[in-house]
């Protein structure tokens, strides 16, 4: 069942602070309110690739190297407010919610763009717009422009939308999941990929298969 | 020393440690290559040191043991032993922390961070700025201007500005990241401030011959100053600075000026009571001369200045720094009110408009009255205010001085368990992640209220 705003207002002053939604700051919340759904605003600061001097990026480097690498490539944007960062056609940006969000356990969440931001060719997620029971920190959006001018992006401008669903409780909150990599940021992440358990199997499995060079 | 007291600097000194290593970590490889051997020997003294103080275990892990002691304080024994303990464990680790920033500033060549600027629009905003020049001797008197970083512990000669309004200030390399450290930056604004005003002037004047050290009057009225613009986290900062430095003046004479000050501007609370009266047990070490030859600690504010003309100076500050441009009493509550959210690790750019009990029977009260009331007018209760950059870090003192030794403790918990002897560096990464989580807090919370503050007012 997916929580209506009535829901949603009861959910964020509710008396037990394990039921309760945390979304803060709540500039406007009349503006903010949708009938099942409550407008999130675009953060500050932005991570983009510099590809100039990326080839690729290769996954199965050891996971220090691919974290040094991930820093070397990425380049941070900070705008200042009232300022726009400027996103092109065809480009690719990591941001976060200007606010910071708490799901209690018995919800999960799902951000969504908005059609007055769809329509100008802004996408806000590739692929990762649902959000866990128990998560806490900011959201974060993986921008694509897939139209054929610049946007200007200001922060504290409502670009998405999120939506509750109830859940069964769960037994493990996602704060507390042994390889939670993005839970309490309160900033922007970039992609902890290479910290998947996957990876290193992997890279050992890769490892034992290498032909041995003779001696 | 008194053991609050010497939690608190002990807490500190981690801290300090910590956030160097963050700040070598922080440092883009491209960078590093282009001295590699440097950076590899900053790494290699930097964990000589974390060594060295974990080391100290009788020493630290007395800090928390139940054993009564006859004063309250850690180490017992002559005041030569206690010395030679401080200073092996404190005092010169700290030094070479000093050293070691001084290195690290000269090849890392850092500019400090763009929210440092929006704290600074909050204490001196343009209105006060322009309200200082009409009221000071010369117009050259506005506020901080550049910023520069500094080695921690040094104070460098600065270049002469020749730009009317500018004043130059530095910031320790170490505090770059971290808004409860960057009180500093205010300090050759405020002395500037001091010097131009023309009621400094006259008071002093009015006050010549009737002060016991009369080289303390403009010191002293800085400090005032600051306290009325920054609140109770500017005595906590300096407190934490004059430990490093061992300014014995300031424990003997301004302290007292301070906490006086404090209670008369109701900036009080239970923990920084605590803190204080550690720092009155703790005076004989603190002040050693003047304690030493009666037996007895001064009574700072009596020898130094009398009630009446530290309230004197306190009015001439109310004066000069009209309540909208000061830190106030109720900025204060609100701080109070923001240690929950810290706590939790919520952000604290801003503050509900009504309490959630006074909002939930609100609503119901609403509901009663008009079952037919939209949904949209009672969501308008929920809305918040933007804090200032002030409330967060004086938020950010007071909780720092309740959980710091809490967060010591885990630090250094590992010592304590004698398997875990070796693992002490699960204690500094415990540190590490936790200075760098709230950092980020405090950045986002001062940012996020900057534009949530640009939203409301053009409403």
């Amino acid at each position: 069942m997916i929580l209506n705003e009535k829901q949603i207002l009861e959910r964020l002053v509710d008396n037990d602070p394990e039921r309760r939604i945390v979304i803060t700051p709540l500039i406007n919340p009349a503006e903010q309110f949708g009938p099942t759904s409550v407008d999130l605003r675009l953060g500050t600061d932005f991570q983009v690739i510099r590809r100039s001097n990326l080839t690729h990026i290769d996954m199965i480097q050891p996971a220090e190297q691919i974290n040094e690498d991930m820093k070397r490539t990425l380049q941070h944007v900070k705008v200042q407010p009232g300022e726009p960062f400027v996103l092109h056609p065809g480009e690719f940006a990591l941001a976060s919610t200007l606010e910071f969000v708490k799901i209690p356990l018995d919800l999960a969440a799902r951000l969504e763009g908005r059609s007055t931001w769809g329509r100008l060719g802004l996408q806000i997620h590739a692929t990762a717009g649902f959000v866990d029971p128990g998560f806490s920190g900011a959201l974060t959006f993986e921008l694509s422009n897939v139209s054929t001018v610049p946007l200007q992006l200001y922060p504290g401008v409502r670009i998405s939308q999120l939506c509750f669903f109830v859940s069964s409780r769960t037994h493990l909150p996602y704060a507390q999941k042994r390889l939670t990599k993005y839970s309490g940021k309160t900033s922007t992440a970039s992609s902890a990929f290479f910290k998947d358990p996957e990876y290193q199997r992997i890279r050992q499995a890769k490892k034992q298969t290498e032909p041995v060079s003779p001696v | 020393m008194h053991k609050t007291l010497l939690k608190f600097l002990v807490a500190e000194l981690f801290e300090k440690m910590a956030r160097l290593q963050l700040l070598l970590d922080e440092v883009p490889l491209e960078k590093k290559a282009t001295a590699a051997p440097l950076f590899s020997e900053l790494q290699t003294q930097l964990t000589e040191i974390q060594t060295h103080v974990l080391a100290q275990k009788p020493f630290l892990t007395s800090l928390f043991s139940d054993k009564p002691t006859v004063s309250g304080t850690t180490v017992n024994g002559d005041s030569a032993h206690v010395n030679a303990v401080f200073q092996e464990a404190i005092y010169q680790p700290y030094q070479r922390l000093c050293q070691l920033s001084e290195w690290l500033n000269s090849v890392a060549k850092e500019s400090t961070r763009p929210e440092l600027q929006l704290f600074l629009n909050d204490v001196f905003p343009q209105a006060f700025q322009q309200k200082v020049i009409q009221n000071s001797v010369g117009s050259d008197v506005i506020g901080p201007g550049v910023i520069l970083c500094r080695a921690e512990g040094i104070s460098p000669l600065l270049p002469a500005v020749d730009l009317p309004g500018i004043t130059l200030e530095t910031l320790s390399l170490i505090q770059k990241n971290n808004p409860l450290g960057w009180l500093g930056v205010l300090e050759n604004s405020l002395g500037q401030l001091c010097r131009h005003l023309p009621s400094v002037k006259t008071l002093q004047e009015k006050m010549k011959g009737k002060l016991a050290e009369e080289d303390f009057f403009l010191p002293v009225v800085k400090h005032l100053l600051a306290l009325r613009l920054l609140g109770p986290a500017h005595y906590y900062f300096s407190i934490q600075e004059a430990l490093f430095k061992e300014d014995m003046v300031f424990f003997e004479w301004v302290e007292p000026i301070l906490f006086f000050s404090l209670n008369h501007l109701n900036f009080v609370d239970k923990n920084l009571v605590i803190l204080h009266e550690s720092i009155e047990k703790s005076r004989e070490h603190l002040a050693p001369y003047t304690y030493g030859k009666t037996g007895k600690a001064s009574k700072g504010n009596e020898h130094l200045f009398h009630k009446d003309q530290v309230t004197e100076i306190l009015y001439l500050t109310e004066k000069e720094i009209p309540e909208k441009f000061a830190f106030t009493e109720k900025q204060f509550q609100k701080a109070l009110q923001l240690q929950e959210r810290l706590g939790l690790e919520i952000l604290l750019s801003s503050s509900h408009l009504y309490g959630l009990d006074d909002v939930r029977d609100l609503l119901d009260k609403k509901q009663q009255e008009t079952p037919d009331i939209s949904v949209y007018d009672m969501m308008s209760m929920l809305g918040e205010s933007p804090n200032t950059s002030r409330e967060m870090i004086n938020a950010g003192w007071i909780h720092k001085v309740e959980r710091g030794p809490v967060w010591l403790y885990s630090t250094i918990s590992p010592l304590t368990n004698e398997v875990g002897e070796n693992n002490t560096d699960t204690g500094m990464s415990w540190l590490l992640n936790m200075i760098e989580r709230r950092d980020h807090l405090f950045l986002k919370s001062i940012e996020t209220a900057e534009v949530h503050q640009m939203l409301v007012s053009t409403v």
